[in-house]
């Protein structure tokens, strides 16, 4: 199955935000390994229709995180990420912060709230599964 | 004019015709006319009537063509049969053209908004050009062969015919780097529409047989320009009349080819995965349909809405402009600075 990523050009978060969500999920998911090439800044700018600089922003925020390693005109490479150490409990605590403001934002798009919760059971046991 | 040319050029017409009146069948799912539409729109009562008044002007005049090609041209005499020929091969052109622009304008009220959503593999392409370096640069290898040849035998050829054969072998190059660097372009700088998949895989070969169509124009003219600078240069023996027309039977020919490819070329269901609807270019971009200008998008080069292997300019895009500037250029510069 070929990696792909999607974006909404129409949402409201902004699209190197949504490049680099997408990118995450799938390097944690393990459908991008270390040593895998990524696309280009210019083939994956062409590819969606954005500025090359949005891509090249979300590549950079990839690369600060650890996930990918820029070359120069050879795109860019998936690197071997060490698995990060706990975070803190204040980031513990923002971090599930974040994940009860899109709940919330899910609800008041009128996603009804056990829809969200069998969704959010079901990525929970897939994640204990990989674990 | 010969009867045999009249023939050629009558085949060509046919199957230029029928090219055009089929092309259609070869616009991308969600794309009518240049214009995004729901791809069930096709099957409406509106759409068939739309296509026949695309189709009815490119037949008549067609027939009217042929028609003053067979009782008109044989009564001209001197170079005004020739031009005569060539202008009703442009005036079928041209009605295409015109058609297909009137087209659009019909299919507008059925526009549906461009999708936000994109969908894009991660996998990066892979940077190689369809069989190789050496058939890429084949024809200006010829266009080499041809100039050395004829500076080796410079001292046994009459001076005043000297430049006919550079002028020749000169619009040779210039031409095989206009069909190079497309092709290259198209190669390389072109958008992925669909993901991943059998889409995918069909787009890949539109690609490639763009790619080689492009190429095998280039051969052909290289043929015939490289064989007409060596037998001017009388290098080699006089073209007869022959040889002309078995490179104009090739074009008819290659035309057929197209029209088998559009034939033959897997239509894929509307839900096979990873098929993408329309394509990545918004409809107030598009002028008429093949005139594509978005300041937005980054591409050079973006995908054609006249078919799938084909490709247009983004003039929204500074370098396009460069690209035709050199193209429209070139033939005044050569003969400025050489002649």
């Amino acid at each position: 199955m070929t990696p792909t990523i999607t974006i909404d050009l129409n949402a409201p978060i902004p699209v190197y935000r949504q490049i680099v969500d997408a990118m995450r999920h799938l390097l944690v998911n393990g459908a991008l390994q270390p040593g895998d090439q990524v696309p280009t800044v210019r083939q994956l700018a062409i590819d969606l229709g954005v500025h090359f600089n949005t891509v090249a922003q979300a590549y950079r925020l990839l690369a600060d995180e650890g996930w990918l390693d820029l070359k120069r005109r050879r795109g860019a490479m998936v690197m071997d990420r060490r698995r990060p150490a706990a975070p803190s409990k204040e980031r513990q605590k923002q971090s599930l912060q974040r994940l009860r403001e899109l709940t919330a934002q899910l609800q008041s798009e009128g996603i009804p709230a056990n829809q969200i919760a069998s969704q959010l059971r079901k990525l929970a046991d897939t994640l204990v599964e990989e674990e | 004019m010969p009867l045999s040319i009249l023939a050629i050029m009558s085949v060509g017409l046919v199957v230029g015709a029928a090219i055009q009146c089929l092309a259609p069948l070869n616009f991308r799912p969600g794309i009518f006319f240049g214009v995004t539409v729901d791809p069930e729109f096709l099957r409406t009562e509106h759409a068939r009537r739309i296509l026949w008044r695309y189709r009815r002007p490119i037949i008549v005049m067609t027939v009217l063509c042929i028609a003053a090609l067979w009782l008109v041209v044989p009564r001209l005499s001197g170079p005004a049969g020739p031009i005569a020929a060539s202008a009703l091969v442009f005036l079928g052109v041209g009605v295409a053209i015109v058609s297909m622009a009137r087209a659009t304008r019909h299919v507008r009220p059925f526009a549906k908004p461009l999708s936000p959503i994109r969908t894009v593999s991660v996998i990066p392409r892979k940077r190689t050009l369809p069989g190789g370096w050496l058939p890429f640069v084949g024809p200006m290898l010829m266009v080499g062969a041809a100039w050395l040849l004829l500076v080796m035998r410079r001292d046994s050829i009459p001076l005043e015919v000297y430049p006919g054969p550079l002028a020749l072998l000169l619009w040779a190059f210039v031409s095989n780097a206009h069909f190079m660097s497309v092709a290259w372009l198209v190669t390389f700088r072109t958008r992925q529409i669909n993901p991943s998949g059998a889409a995918a895989y069909e787009e890949n070969t539109d690609t490639r047989f763009g790619y080689w169509l492009r190429l095998g124009f280039a051969y052909s003219l290289t043929f015939l320009l490289a064989g007409s600078a060596l037998a001017v240069a009388r290098i080699t023996p006089a073209a007869s009349p022959r040889f002309v027309v078995i490179w104009m039977a090739s074009l008819p020919v290659s035309a057929m080819i197209v029209l088998a490819y559009v034939l033959k070329r897997r239509r894929l269901p509307l839900d096979t995965p990873g098929l993408a609807i329309g394509d990545n270019t918004p409809d107030a971009c598009w002028k008429w349909g093949f005139i594509y200008h978005n300041p937005d998008d980054p591409a050079l080069i973006v995908e054609t809405r006249a078919g799938t292997f084909g490709c247009d300019l983004n003039f929204g895009n500074k370098w396009s402009w460069v690209v035709a500037a050199v193209i429209l250029a070139t033939p005044f510069v050569i003969r400025v600075l050489w002649f």
